[in-house]
């Protein structure tokens, strides 16, 4: 094995226990491997070199890391306020839509509806089962309201019935005319409703 | 300062004394930056590794056990911070032209010529060796550290650091 190969091995302690042995007899008795030995010490020994440093920066680095850590915690603070906001935001605009949603209420506003699809009676009557209406928002009332009593009585009962309502109280409500009321109560009671 | 007292400092840190803190950072500080330095191979590297290994014990003093010394467990934040910048530098360039710039070191630490000179030599040397090379050559010859000890650093086998020592040190002396 080269000598410097050697060496290097020995430095890294990849020698086994006997060749280590060896190799430190050698190098008591050996001029060339004691010579090339000292070489290569003083080469690595060359590397561990630190030099003399600006004596603020170190000084400095300490507060560098305080602002670092403050600010750090500060992100934190401002990142938690900004979520709660978002999320509070968030559930104000949710219950404002809630609150306002003509389609979840009882009483809906018949022209809204019914201008927000710009749909007009006649084409509900042509064209529109009560089913078929409810699924665009309409609702019964504003059918009845707009004066549209063309619809079917199984229609009706289907209604009521989803609804959970007393026909007699839900009719009475509406602004229908005493013939129209009769005439669908009559019918509601010829389906034993 | 023996580890004992380090464990002493970091007791009172936890218990709220926060210039406890200060005088662990003030007597490892330059030993945190020496280590990054030859690990990142310039001086605006090893700032910011220095200052995020700083922020990092600061912030994890308490997941500390003290089943190893204070300053090993140092010696792993500051190897495994040079590491992910080293890893994010090859990203960065990777995907642009950054390395095309020539890095100014008008603001080094380092301010005698002839000094920065020898740095520079050093330096140049160390960049010759691949990062795991590297990482073990600084932790056994210039933090002089065991096997055994880099071992626990680093998480390799000792015959494995051994081979990397080996082949850092024929490197360095160039003859690989």
């Amino acid at each position: 094995m080269e000598k410097r190969e050697l060496i290097l091995k020995y430095l890294s302690g990849l020698l086994g226990k006997e060749e280590k042995i060896k190799f430190e007899r050698e190098l008591e008795s050996d001029a060339d491997l004691k010579n090339e030995f000292q070489k290569i010490s003083e080469e690595l020994n060359g590397l561990k070199f630190t030099p003399a440093t600006d004596s603020e920066y170190f000084s400095n680095l300490e507060q560098k890391v305080k602002a670092r850590v403050e600010k750090r915690g500060l992100r934190h603070k401002t990142n938690f306020a900004f979520g709660f906001g978002l999320v509070f935001s968030i559930l104000i605009i949710f219950s404002v839509f809630e609150i306002f949603d003509g389609s979840k209420g009882t009483q809906p506003n018949q022209n809204k509806i019914v201008n927000s699809f710009s749909i007009n009676s006649d084409e509900i009557v042509g064209n529109y089962s009560l089913n078929d209406l409810e699924s665009l928002g309409i609702t019964t009332d504003d059918y009845f309201s707009a004066g549209l009593s063309d619809v079917s009585v199984d229609d009706i009962i289907n209604f009521l019935q989803t609804n959970d309502l007393n026909a007699s109280d839900y009719l009475s409500s509406l602004n229908l005319s005493e013939n129209s009321l009769n005439e669908i109560m009559e019918n509601l009671k010829n389906k034993e409703y | 300062m023996s580890d004992k007292e380090d464990k002493q400092l970091i007791k009172e840190f936890l218990a709220g004394n926060e210039s406890a803190y200060n005088v662990l950072a003030r007597k490892y500080r330059q030993r945190i930056y020496w280590q990054a330095r030859r690990m990142v191979g310039n001086h605006e590297d090893a700032d910011e590794v220095a200052q995020i290994v700083l922020i990092t014990i600061y912030n994890k003093l308490k997941d500390f056990k003290g089943n190893s010394s204070f300053s090993t467990w140092l010696y792993t934040i500051t190897s495994s911070r040079s590491l992910d910048l080293l890893r994010k530098k090859k990203i960065k360039q990777f995907i642009s032209l950054d390395f095309l710039v020539n890095k100014s070191n008008s603001d080094d630490i380092v301010k005698n010529f002839e000094d920065k000179e020898k740095l520079d030599a050093i330096e140049k040397k160390l960049e010759k060796l691949p990062e795991k090379q590297r990482e073990v050559f600084i932790l056994r010859h210039f933090e002089e550290l065991s096997y055994n000890e880099i071992a626990e650093i680093t998480g390799r086998k000792v015959g494995t650091l051994k081979a990397n020592y080996f082949h850092a040190l024929k490197k360095i002396l160039g003859q690989e």
